[in-house]
């Protein structure tokens, strides 16, 4: 409770710092009568001065979002039934573009040079040559690819380009987001919005999200990446959002996430295909429940009234 | 007019208040060491004319000074160095330099707090973003923000205050800045 008192005294001597009327002698006596004075003044400050710094790009993020509003790409659609991902094996023939798209199956991309891809259920991936040297990827997929000297791949997702490959990593991309997870060797990322090439390492993990128009970095475990393929979703601290994607994507049903639940994180593994029901595992572990619609759930806060 | 800013002015204003200014620094950085530092650092960058006109020239030495602290504990906490223009009508610190390591990691921390803040201000009551958002990103004054809010100031500074509360915990709770209080003055529930 005190400190609580302490917190709002010092906003508000925060706040008047910036006017003309600001008691700057009576500040340094609030100041001095307790140390706890001045530590919740400078988280207060400290906060403040961030916000500040990172002003433009705020700004620069809404009018982004603004933008691409009605561009939002639309989880609509999805096979009632659990994704498994099935895998169908297809060689791509020599010349010109070619275009994957899944339904509820996924299936696996070879490369001429034996690199492959493993496309994701409800995914579409386009290749420009049978090298691979352009691809667009929209949805996930899980890319293991030879390192060749020389040899340009890139490989276009949502906002992103990922390039200088040689290794294993996997792309999910949609929704106004794309996570890049690299489970060996190093990725370069790269995109307009970004001031520069991000190397990502094998172990590392990044998350891009349009309308921020900003990435973060974080840890991923090896064997996590692209656990898809066995019918795994694994999170550590993953947006409700992004959870939501991958179930709509790897279990077969939308799940639609309430405004004040979207910045929730989930860290733990969701079991999908094969009759599991992942959305109520999910609801379970995160103590909320599920409501069930025609091909889209609905989570809500535990005891609230349907 | 306001009176253009002239350093001498500033001298003589940190002459006269030398001894409030320093007794606001020890209280302000709870360090008489540092406080003494800063004093000499406020007194360097008096050398520097203020961006615009002072209209309170002692005011205006107590809002360098409160800065001084803050971007010194910035610096130490985090190490981390640039973008020092903030500072109020101000460049650069004398130690201040650009800094070519300017690494990716670097990069990456600014995406990451600026991440943090993009969702910690989604996740505000309406009021309270719409307030924050025209005071620090469309830089309204508060009595603008009353105006174009249709509320009253104090009303503003309420919404203020939710969301300056809001964001400190989502910042601390990132691991961005240390917790508000160190361990004895943890809030109590």
């Amino acid at each position: 409770m005190m400190s609580e008192t302490i917190l709002d005294e010092a906003i508000a001597w925060h706040l008047a710092g910036e006017t003309a009327t600001m008691d700057w002698d009576g500040f340094t006596r609030w100041l001095e009568r307790d140390d706890d004075h001045r530590r919740q003044y400078e988280a207060i400050a400290q906060t403040d001065a961030m916000l500040i710094r990172h002003r433009d790009t705020l700004a620069r993020q809404a009018a982004v979002r603004a933008r691409r509003r009605q561009g939002g790409w639309l989880a609509a659609a999805f096979a009632a039934s659990a994704a498994a991902v099935a895998l169908v094996v297809g060689v791509t023939g020599q010349g010109a573009e070619q275009t994957f798209a899944t339904q509820a199956q996924g299936r696996e991309v070879a490369l001429a040079d034996g690199s492959t891809i493993t496309l994701a259920p409800h995914s579409r991936l386009t290749l420009a040559d049978a090298q691979g040297s352009r691809i667009d990827l929209s949805g996930g997929a899980y890319f293991a690819v030879r390192h060749h000297p020389g040899r340009t791949m890139a490989i276009h997702a949502g906002g992103l380009t990922v390039a200088d490959i040689g290794t294993r990593f996997d792309i999910q991309s949609d929704g106004g987001s794309t996570r890049i997870a690299v489970a060996e060797g190093v990725v370069e990322v790269r995109s307009p919005e970004l001031e520069r090439a991000v190397p990502l390492p094998h172990g590392r993990a990044m998350l891009f999200e349009d309308r921020a128009a900003q990435a973060r970095i974080s840890a991923v475990g090896p064997d996590d990446v692209g656990s898809w393929r066995k019918g795994e979703l694994s999170y550590t601290e993953a947006e409700l959002t992004l959870v939501a994607l991958d179930l709509a994507r790897y279990g077969g049903r939308g799940l639609d996430v309430p405004d004040d639940m979207k910045g929730r994180r989930f860290s733990g593994t969701l079991v999908v295909g094969n009759g599991h029901y992942p959305a109520q595992d999910l609801a379970r572990l995160m103590g909320l429940a599920l409501v069930r619609g025609a091909g889209r759930d609905r989570l809500v806060r535990a005891g609230v009234g349907r | 007019m306001d009176e253009p800013a002239r350093p001498g002015g500033l001298y003589a204003l940190f002459d006269h208040h030398r001894a409030d200014l320093l007794r606001f620094l020890k209280a302000r950085c709870g360090d008489g060491a540092m406080a003494e530092d800063l004093l000499q650092d406020l007194w360097l960058k008096l050398a520097r004319p203020p961006g615009g006109p002072v209209q309170n020239g002692r005011a205006y030495l107590f809002r360098m000074a409160n800065n001084l602290v803050l971007d010194g504990a910035r610096g130490r906490a985090r190490a981390m160095r640039r973008d020092r223009d903030w500072i109020e009508g101000d460049s650069a610190m004398p130690e201040d330099r650009p800094d070519p390591a300017d690494s990716a990691e670097d990069m990456l921390v600014r995406q990451q707090e600026a991440g943090v803040l993009h969702r910690a201000i989604a996740a505000l009551p309406p009021g309270a973003r719409r307030a924050l958002w025209l005071y620090r990103i469309e830089e309204h004054s508060q009595a603008e923000v009353a105006g174009i809010m249709r509320i009253s100031r104090s009303g503003v500074e309420k919404h203020l205050a939710v969301a300056m509360r809001h964001l400190r915990d989502w910042l601390a709770e990132a691991g961005m800045m240390p917790p508000a209080g160190h361990s004895n003055s943890k809030e109590q529930e």
